[in-house]
């Protein structure tokens, strides 16, 4: 039997190994790099399959991925423009070309159907100051990651997931606002008690209503985008507090631009999931979220309970950070929601070893397939930024 | 006379993409949430823009009458307009969206109200009233007419140029939400569709604190 988990997680990492060289050959010029390269994530595919945990690896190497991402994305500013701060007009310059965020691909899409490929040339119709290949490239890259993992992207390689990782960290309690540390520190019972039961019905825990917001927010600012031929989130996205802040020059925009920014970032990145320990940012407003769900509907892969072991103690409920595991559908189809970002808590935390990963609409595991994959992914995109550390960073130094 | 027929009328055509845009995002929640199917799309976006007819028709009788003296007003009357529209559509979205959550006796009684076609004309003068970038275009064109008669002229062929769009629009988004309420439920359609009018709402709020700032400084 462990000679079969074994085997197959070597298999597993030769394939991560193969098509991260695959994708980072032309981006790195270095065989000697790339081959290094790919060895983390053959390595971390064949730990996490083997491993009686996915959560403490996979959190590990995304919040690596996170500060890595965010070093090189800074790294790029500073290089290319000497500040962090967005200057005045450098949008709409003849010129300038960005690579574009993943956040923005909904945005501009719609922009894109509706004007062409003309909004691409800098200088005239900009929505993105970008080039079309590039946009091509990572449009590719999140269709393709979107339509195979769905919020599988969410949990494993989403450009701000990383920072939520680490401030939703911790024991989550079923209850979503806990103001004292005592509460904090409560660890749950082996069974949930009917007063736990209930409060996982909470406004803030899993009411389907609340995460309809993202559904709203979706349509709103694509349709705002589509007609301002901006990407319109980029000017409240909470990341913005440690990149391409805007520009004091710009007046009543700034001050209105920065408010946003960081009141986002201190309410929904901060102290919420500081406080609740849950995701409420991503389960009820990223529109990147939503995006991504929607292509999800097309994934294979699916988180589900198998009911004959499951003995309701609502565990994998209290520990979901994106309220998809809930109490009706633990005791119902036993079928994670659609916010599912597969990051695997559920799985950790069931002592039936009654949930995995499944080929959607089939009692198939899949888990040595969906963990593979999501390290290529999260690996292609690190790939970009660790391009730009290794070679920007000894020029500025 | 002709000639300036036919300018309203192209420069309606020409810009109506613009102009449908500013209403886009206000008026396709708006059917979605509350006049799905084709039909219903297609008559809910012309009283929409039957709203916004009045609104033209207003700005030209102004502009025939006052003239230049009027022009500068109506400019800096744009951020009062963005505010309060941008305020009523906060109102309007929360309450179609959690306003049974939070005051479930008022909501279901402005949810009438909302969901009404008084409420569609109204919002479509609102809409029609709040100086956007082919609105301004239309006014600076029809001060230089200097005549009533040809002002109101003007402004009624540029209201069919730029409604155009609109009403297929309107017929589009209508059918798309039909289809929606196949595989989802109406209620929760309704949600989504508030909660993206509440969205455009901020974002109206804010343009008017933004255009505020610029006038008074």
């Amino acid at each position: 039997m462990n000679v079969g988990k074994y085997g197959k997680a070597l298999l597993a990492s030769i394939g991560v190994f193969a098509a991260t060289l695959f994708t980072n050959m032309n981006m790195f010029h270095e065989f000697t790099f790339a081959f290094l390269y790919g060895l983390i994530p053959a390595i971390s595919a064949f730990v996490l399959l083997v491993a009686k945990r996915i959560t403490p690896l996979r959190r590990a190497v995304y919040l690596i991925f996170t500060f890595i991402l965010w070093f090189g994305f800074d790294l790029i500013a500073l290089h290319e423009r000497g500040s962090l701060i967005l200057p005045v007009g450098k949008l709409g310059q003849t010129g300038t070309v960005i690579l574009p965020c993943p956040a923005t691909i909904p945005m501009i899409f719609f922009g894109w159907m509706a004007y062409g490929q003309e909004v691409f040339v800098p200088g005239s119709k900009v929505i993105f100051p970008t080039t079309f290949n590039l946009f091509l490239i990572v449009f590719g890259l999140m269709l393709l990651q979107g339509v195979l993992l769905g919020r599988g992207y969410c949990g494993w390689s989403c450009l701000f997931g990383g920072f939520l990782e680490a401030t939703a960290s911790g024991r989550s309690y079923g209850k979503p606002v806990k103001l004292t540390l005592e509460k904090i520190l409560k660890k749950p019972s082996n069974l949930a008690s009917e007063k736990e039961k209930t409060g996982l019905k909470g406004l803030f825990g899993v009411r389907e209503e609340v995460k309809d917001v993202k559904w709203g927010f979706l349509l709103a600012i694509s349709l705002i985008s589509t007609i301002a031929l901006r990407p319109i989130f980029c000017e409240i996205c909470p990341s913005r507090v440690w990149n391409d802040y805007p520009n004091p020059a710009s007046g009543a925009y700034f001050w209105l631009s920065i408010s946003a920014i960081v009141g986002l970032f201190v309410v929904f990145w901060f102290a919420l999931p500081l406080l609740t320990r849950k995701k409420l940012w991503c389960n009820a407003i990223c529109p990147l979220g939503a995006f991504v769900g929607l292509l999800g509907m097309l994934s294979p892969f699916q988180v589900k309970i198998d009911r004959e072991k499951c003995n309701d103690c609502m565990l994998c409920a209290r520990v979901c950070k994106e309220y998809a595991m809930t109490a009706d559908r633990v005791a119902g189809s036993g079928k994670a929601a659609f916010e599912c970002t597969k990051c695997g808590r559920c799985i950790d935390s069931c002592a039936q070893g009654a949930i995995d990963v499944y080929l959607r609409g089939t009692s198939k595991k899949v888990r040595s397939w969906f963990i593979p994959i999501s390290l290529i992914f999260t690996f292609t995109w690190l790939s970009v930024f660790v391009w730009a550390i290794v070679t920007m960073l000894p020029s500025m130094l | 006379m002709l000639t300036i027929l036919m300018s309203g009328l192209l420069l309606g055509l020409g810009v109506g993409t613009s102009c449908m845009a500013f209403c886009t995002p206000v008026l396709v929640p708006h059917i979605v949430a509350d006049h799905r199917g084709g039909k219903r799309g297609l008559f809910t976006s012309t009283i929409f823009s039957l709203g916004r007819l009045v609104a033209y028709l207003t700005y030209a009788l102004a502009l025939g009458v006052a003239g230049e003296t009027l022009s500068g007003g109506i400019q800096s009357s744009a951020s009062p307009m963005l505010i309060g529209m941008g305020a009523l559509l906060i109102i309007y979205g929360v309450s179609i969206s959690y306003g049974h959550y939070i005051w479930p006796n008022v909501t279901s009684r402005m949810c009438g109200h909302f969901s009404s076609h008084n409420s569609t004309f109204v919002l479509g003068v609102l809409m029609g009233l709040t100086p956007c970038l082919p609105l301004t275009m239309a006014m600076a064109y029809a001060l230089t007419l200097r005549e009533l008669p040809a002002s109101i002229a003007f402004f009624t062929f540029f209201w069919l140029g730029s409604s155009t769009y609109t009403l297929a629009l309107g017929g589009a988004t209508g059918a798309i939400g039909q289809l929606a309420v196949a595989r989802m439920q109406a209620g929760r359609i309704r949600r989504i569709s508030g909660i993206a009018l509440s969205v455009v709402g901020i974002l109206f709020f804010s343009e008017g604190l933004k255009f505020l700032s610029v006038f008074s400084s």
